[in-house]
């Protein structure tokens, strides 16, 4: 027999045994989903590692070549994980905050303001409110530029127990005193479970910080108010448990949450986070909740902030958060990354930025 | 500049980090296109198609009229 006949003929053999091949790898996927069925039913977890292994000892006893072990392990076990797939949902789509659970994008309104329309939204104020005058001068500038909301923290989560430590409930009320004399909306960040019912009154807007994203108790406690939350991503923290911190918010009755990307710890020092600015598209696609960039914490440098900023727009945030102080070199915190009120100006490119 | 397919290795992020990277102030972006990435002999999941490809560029062009991809 010559070599080509030779060839074809081993190729159609090959043929055949794929054809086999499929043929028996969607009899096991139908026999795996009839599994999950039963297991499901039974309230069982699907995935089983003991059964896993022992099917894999089962290859390693029977294989008599040419294949390795380990490689034939190796594919096994990628025909278990497709079968894993076939069988069940994954997790997320379970969850309350998955944008497979609800299509359409949430929208957060207080008042006349919208976070998550479609509009690019800013939110700007000092890190840390320290006076009266402070914050009143403040709210006059925002809304001089049409802003809408002003952050300010009273209660202070400092790396130094010796720092700042803000004004607590006081600081609140001035906050609020300024905001509502120039019409804008408060944000604020709020540490304990047991600050939250005192500060409702003042506040508009609850924001839970970086270092509290997995303070469960707190996530439980805003999720049971009836204000929009503010979450802000871990500084550690990866995506999904960013998303399953909002989901504790969800899963206590409250749907009003708005991500916040803010940097996270590398190993790069020229800024004081590496912003990650892929973290806004990927959210947008896997949760329907707002979401936005803190420009400031995220970068800890003001010549950073435009940029990143009308990065932040560009890739779909839905608001960018900004600290403006008076006069940052006296600020009592972040003396180094707030924005003068003089430097605040200049959002030339993002001209759907609603200022309105 | 920057590279979008090799920072992201996701498809579904290369439009929106290529307009990040060009609202940031690159001077350029780089993607990898593939006429059948599932075939490709390397990176099969993060290249474009052809088709793909065509979309990514209207979307760009859409949202810096001044690009030049000539």
């Amino acid at each position: 027999m010559d070599q080509h006949a030779e060839l074809k003929r081993l190729r159609d053999e090959l043929d055949l045994v794929n054809a086999e091949l499929l043929e028996l790898m969607n009899r096991r996927g139908q026999i795996a989903v009839e599994i999950g069925k039963v297991k499901r039913a039974q309230g069982l977890d699907r995935y089983d590692p003991v059964r896993e292994r022992q099917m894999l000892e089962s290859i390693a006893a029977n294989n008599h070549g040419p294949f390795e072990t380990g490689r034939l392990q190796h594919v096994f076990k990628e025909i278990f994980k497709a079968s894993l797939e076939l069988q069940g949902e994954d997790r997320t789509r379970k969850l309350l905050v998955s944008r497979k659970q609800k299509p359409t994008n949430t929208i957060i309104r207080i008042g006349d303001a919208v976070i998550g329309d479609g509009s690019q939204q800013l939110i700007a104020g000092p890190c840390a409110v320290e006076s009266e005058e402070q914050v009143f001068e403040v709210a006059e500038q925002l809304a001089k530029h049409g802003v809408k909301f002003m952050r300010g923290g009273a209660y202070k989560p400092r790396t130094s127990p010796y720092d700042f430590q803000g004004l607590g409930l006081e600081g609140l009320k001035m906050l609020k005193k300024a905001a509502d004399a120039h019409g804008l909306h408060v944000i604020t960040e709020i540490m304990t479970p047991s600050a939250v019912e005192s500060a409702l009154p003042y506040v508009d807007i609850i924001q839970v910080g970086a270092r509290n994203m997995q303070n469960f108790d707190l996530l439980k406690e805003v999720g049971r108010t009836n204000k929009p939350v503010l979450l802000k991503r871990g500084l550690a923290a990866t995506l999904e448990e960013f998303m399953y911190a909002a989901e504790y918010i969800m899963a206590s009755g409250n749907d009003q949450v708005i991500l916040c990307e803010r940097g996270i710890r590398t190993y790069e020092r020229a800024t004081r986070n590496t912003l990650d600015i892929s973290a806004v598209p990927i959210l947008k696609q896997e949760t329907h909740l707002p979401v936005m960039v803190d420009v400031t914490h995220s970068t800890g440098r003001k010549d950073l902030l435009l940029p990143t900023a009308k990065a932040a727009y560009a890739i779909g945030a839905d608001a960018v958060m900004v600290e403006v102080h008076p006069f940052p070199a006296l600020a009592l915190s972040d003396g180094s990354d707030s924005e003068a009120r003089n430097t605040s100006s200049g959002n030339g490119r993002c001209d759907a930025l609603d200022r309105a | 500049m920057v590279d979008v397919t090799h920072s992201t290795g996701r498809k579904d992020l290369l439009l929106p980090t290529a307009k990040a990277a060009y609202a940031i102030g690159a001077d350029a972006v780089m993607v990898e296109v593939h006429p059948f990435p599932a075939l490709a002999l390397s990176d099969a999941n993060q290249q474009l198609d052809f088709q793909e490809f065509d979309t990514f560029i209207e979307n760009l062009t859409t949202t810096f009229p001044a690009l030049n991809v000539q």
